[in-house]
């Protein structure tokens, strides 16, 4: 194991300019993510929780400050270089469950696989896999309107974890569900966590929820406001 | 580059209709334009093709005047010449005087036409002594044969105009011609026949509407060509000596700027369709922001993404331009309007490249977009 | 009706680009229907407005048009005693036995033609009234001098006041010009008929025309076919000269612009079905995307109590819209045609025919009737989906 941690964010601004008004959303923002933890970030609606996220999955860039993942700042690479690294690195579960509605269970699965150099049968393999971890085997070929809330955002999460990827980021993965599908949804986070080492990001607003993690983070106004072990 | 294919064909399927529109409205105006450039390629191909080795003297007057027939004997005479032939427009009635039975029919002399224009017909020795031996014969083209539904043994009547008397004659040959320069919708009888017809009816006689030479020496053509119109320059025969490839290029000069004009008809056409398929393409990039949006989080590149957004449009495009190439290339050989409409891999490749300029075109604008597209923006618009 | 109209008008706007290039698409299909159309105006106008009714030309029977006809000299004697031939104040016959043939020229910009050539005699220009000399002079009876018609002018070599044209191995000298009103003899250069029938080496006319006395009947004459039996002064003649027809000059002329205009009709037809098919597309693909696209929007209608029916109409009305602008633009397009001179050889008589372009009330007419058309089929199956939709299913679409 290294001496670093897997996440820092060191020193962040993100600073929003609409118009000629400027939203300084993180300031100076400094946080930790060791690796194999599962954090929970929670704080009111809009005070830049999401927007942490986007940096630690490189699909946002910090105004100042650096983010720096195994050692290896993110800001640095282009476009085309920080797609790839998402590729290999993050997986991302969104509120919305975000599948596309054109493919099946599988074919989503599929999708991140493809940009692996893994070889045909073994990429169908490990979607296979990810798809009976999250216990919908049966439904490989629906489509994701054939499937409701709860087995979308499994779906989703198969997508994410089909790749190995280092961290998992989730965006209030059980907001829009009900509190039997959330506790199955955050059941099978944990069970990751424990079994496989998964390093997980999860922004939630639920309490109960946050109990998974073994750190809470609470942010307000782009500051961290406290954290506690839970 | 990693391009998620099956989504490719995943959406072009769910969105049948429109993709079904999109490729049928590539298929009309490609067939449009296949089918004007056939027309177009049509008249330059029966130019092209014509022998730049025969010579054409006709009446420097009009299509309408004639030359005298003994003008054939002195001709033949010249140096040079290897073999004379000739042939006058019969004009006439067939049927009836509407555009279906608006052919072409002529009296020739048979020897000497088999001597210089032979080579350019398919027809059994056979055939050609069977037409020379029966003065009331006459051969005619195959698509002639087809649109007239006649065949081997029928009989032929027309009722003339421009030289009095009705010709009846029996179809003794079916030709078809090796080059596009000599069309399969003519008829050939004996010109003594029709003259001796003429002559007892109190018509006009012994004259043709052009003679056609035969050269000993293609280099000889410009020169001998201009000894026979300073010949006749000052008598009542002018004549006008071409190749036949400048006589067969003056027939197509008479369509004036009618093919331009309808070359510019064809541009506009192609237009409007890159508007349907640029629309297209528009109303699925706007459908798909937050897929793309999901595709870039996931690690795809903005490169390959905006890919995907340019290959869709150009298998759409490809496949109605494919489609109604192979329709216009079934046309190849087809008259029409007087043309044998005519489909050479050049044609296919050019409607090929202009479907595949549409899809392309149509394909930019949201690939652009969709190149620029910041994650964050597209995860943020929910469709 | 209620029909939620401000809203479907908004919509037209809020979707830009789909609406721009629809509205492009139906503008385009709908110009070049109107730019065919306008060159099928401007031809058939030109013939059909070429002659007189109470002029009567005798051709022969197997004739389809003037230069496949032959009259002799004899025949002519005979034709001229007729007594259904009409008398100017002076009280002479107004009869003209013509010859017409195509002469070869060069086009202005390149490429040879047949024009047509007209030997006409003294009474030619007083049976075709409509006709003035509007520039130089007539050609003087017996001299190498010949009129044109003014849409041969400048487009064909030679052809201009002062010009010379070649006929046979002389110089003929063109002392003026002639309008028609836009009639076929504006494409016709007339000189003098004996003179022109010695160059031809010719011992024939082609056609014999004459004013009509009033009260004359033709008589039937063979419709195409020259095997049917002749009636009147058309059995008459026939009996004495062999099988001939007389036709009114004005049917021979719309006869005539049978076959050229037949060609442009069926490339109207064919060009203008074909790519309303575009245009239909992109409307049905703009407003099914539009319908969908609203979904949510059109459950809000439905339930603030709209009925489907309005919702129908609101959609239809948004596309016939969206149509008809098209259309304007489109005819906006081909406007600039019109007036525009251009010829092409009528392949019926092998002669350059001239005409210009003309975009008229009629050309118009077809135009927003197709742009109509395709505003109410390529709206109709859109707006019966959103008439469709179930305030439910709006709601639970994401
Ligand atoms: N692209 C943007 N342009 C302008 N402002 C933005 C943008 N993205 C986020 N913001 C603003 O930044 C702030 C933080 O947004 P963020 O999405 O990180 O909040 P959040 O903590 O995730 O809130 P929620 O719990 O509601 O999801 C908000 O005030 C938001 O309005
Ligand atoms: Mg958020």
């Amino acid at each position: 194991m290294s001496d670093h941690p897997l996440i820092r964010l060191a020193g962040v601004d993100r600073i929003y300019t609409r118009g000629n008004e400027e939203l300084h959303v993180l300031n100076g923002l400094d946080l930790d993510i060791q690796k194999g933890e599962f954090v929970a970030l929670m704080g009111p609606s809009g005070c830049g929780k999401s927007t942490i996220l986007n940096l630690m999955g490189a699909i946002d860039r910090p105004n100042a400050g650096q983010v720096l993942f195994d050692g290896e700042d993110l800001s640095e690479m282009n476009e085309a270089e920080r797609a790839s690294w998402r590729a290999r690195n993050v997986g991302f579960i969104f509120q919305a469950y975000n599948l596309m509605p054109v493919l099946t269970a599988v074919q989503n699965v599929l999708l991140p696989l493809q940009l692996t150099p893994l070889p045909r049968a073994k990429r169908r393999a490990q979607a296979e896999l990810a798809l009976q971890i999250v216990g919908l085997s049966e439904r490989m070929n629906h489509y994701p309107n054939q499937l409701s809330g709860g087995q979308e955002q499994r779906v989703a999460i198969a997508r994410a974890i089909a790749t190995d990827p280092r961290v998992l980021l989730a965006d209030e993965p059980t907001g829009d569900l009900d509190a039997k599908s959330a506790a199955a949804i955050l059941d099978l986070l944990q069970e990751l966590n424990r079994q496989n080492g998964q390093t997980i990001v999860m922004v939630t607003h639920d309490p109960k929820a946050a109990e998974r993690a073994h750190r809470v983070i609470q942010l307000d106004k782009g500051r961290v406001v406290g954290g506690h072990a839970a | 580059m990693n391009i998620p294919w099956r989504l490719v064909l995943a959406h072009t399927k769910r969105r049948w209709l429109r993709s079904t529109l999109t490729i049928v409205s590539v298929f009309m105006t490609i067939l449009i334009f296949g089918i004007l450039r056939s027309f177009i390629v049509g008249i330059e191909t029966s130019v092209a093709e014509a022998s730049s080795t025969r010579l054409v003297s006709a009446s420097a007057l009009s299509l309408f005047a004639h030359l005298p027939k003994r003008l054939e004997g002195e001709i033949a005479q010249l140096p040079g010449v290897e073999a004379v032939t000739h042939w006058t427009w019969f004009g006439g009635v067939y049927i009836d005087s509407s555009p279906d039975h608006l052919w072409g029919r002529f009296g020739v002399d048979v020897p000497s036409m088999r001597k210089v224009y032979g080579p350019d017909l398919i027809l059994d020795d056979e055939v050609w002594k069977r037409f020379e031996e029966n003065r009331t014969s006459c051969i005619i083209g195959a698509d002639l044969a087809k649109d007239e539904k006649l065949k081997l043994g029928d009989r032929v009547k027309i009722v003339g105009n421009l030289f009095p008397g009705t010709v009846d004659v029996e179809i003794v040959g079916i030709y078809q011609s090796k080059v596009r320069s000599f069309d399969q919708k003519t008829m050939f009888m004996h010109w003594d026949y029709m003259n001796e017809l003429s002559k007892s009816a109190g018509g006009r006689q012994d004259i043709v509407s052009t003679f056609t030479m035969l050269l000993k020496d293609p280099g000889q053509a410009g020169g001998l060509a201009k000894s026979i119109d300073t010949n006749y320059a000052s008598s009542s025969n002018r004549t006008l000596t071409q190749t036949e490839k400048m006589f067969q290029a003056q027939f197509a000069s008479m369509w004036g700027n009618l093919p331009l004009f309808f070359s510019i008809l064809g541009g506009i056409v192609i237009v409007a369709c890159l508007m349907v398929t640029a629309n297209t393409m528009m109303l699925n990039a706007r459908e798909r922001v937050q897929e793309v949006g999901i595709l870039k989080t996931l690690g795809f590149t903005p490169g390959s993404v905006s890919t995907m957004a340019l290959v869709e449009g150009l298998l759409l495009c490809l496949v109605g331009g494919a489609l109604a190439m192979a329709v216009v290339r079934s046309f190849d050989g087809k008259m029409m309007m007087f043309t044998i409409l005519t489909v050479p891999w050049r044609t296919i490749a050019e409607g090929l490249a202009i479907a595949a300029g549409l899809g392309l075109l149509s394909g930019f604008i949201p690939a652009l977009l969709t190149h620029k597209l910041t994650i964050l923006d597209a995860i943020r618009r929910r469709a | 009706m209620p029909v939620p109209l401000r809203y479907n008008l908004r919509s037209l706007f809020y979707r830009k680009g789909a609406t721009f290039f629809t509205l492009i698409a139906v503008a385009l299909t709908v110009a070049v229907l109107a730019i065919l159309l306008a060159v099928g105006r401007g031809f058939e106008q030109s013939m059909s407005l070429s002659g007189r009714d109470d002029n009567l030309m005798v051709l022969r029977a197997s004739a389809s048009s003037e230069g496949e006809s032959v009259l002799s000299r004899e025949d002519v004697n005979t034709l001229s005693g007729l007594s259904q031939i009409a008398r100017n104040a002076a009280g002479e016959a107004l009869f003209a036995a013509e010859l017409y043939a195509g002469l070869a020229l060069e086009r202005t910009t390149g490429g040879s033609t047949n024009v047509p050539i007209r030997g006409v005699s003294a009474r030619s220009f007083e049976i075709r009234d409509q006709i003035k000399i509007v520039e130089g002079q007539m050609f003087r009876p017996g001299s190498r001098e010949v009129v044109i018609g003014k849409n041969l002018k400048d487009r064909i070599q030679g052809c201009r006041l002062g010009g010379v044209v070649k006929v046979s191995n002389e110089n003929w000298q063109v002392v003026g010009i002639l309008d028609a009103g836009d009639t076929a003899f504006d494409t016709e250069i007339w000189g003098d008929g004996e003179l022109l029938v010695q160059i031809f080496d010719r011992t024939f006319y082609n056609s014999f025309i004459f004013r009509a006395a009033p009260g004359t009947d033709p008589g039937l004459t063979p419709e195409k076919s020259p095997t049917k039996v002749a009636t009147g002064l058309v059995k008459y003649i026939s009996d004495r000269l062999g099988a001939v027809k007389i036709l009114s000059e004005k049917t021979y002329f719309v006869d005539q612009a049978g076959f050229l205009g037949g060609t442009l009709s069926a490339a109207a037809i064919f060009l203008t079905v074909l790519m309303s098919f575009g245009a239909l597309a992109g409307l049905f693909n703009t407003f099914l995307a539009a319908v969908s696209g609203r979904t949510r929007e059109i459950g809000a209608l439905l339930a603030i109590g709209y009925r489907p029916m309005h919702v129908f109409l609101g959609f239809l009305a948004e596309a016939v819209l969206l149509a008809l602008l098209g259309g304007l633009l489109g005819i906006l397009i081909a406007l600039p045609f019109n007036g525009i001179k251009t010829g092409t050889t009528n392949w019926g008589t092998f002669t350059e025919q001239a005409f210009s372009f003309r975009v008229d009330q009629s050309v118009i007419t077809s135009a927003i009737i197709l742009a109509l058309l395709v505003g109410l089929i390529g709206g109709v199956f859109p707006a019966l989906r959103a008439a469709r939709l179930k305030p439910v299913d709006t709601l639970r679409r994401g």
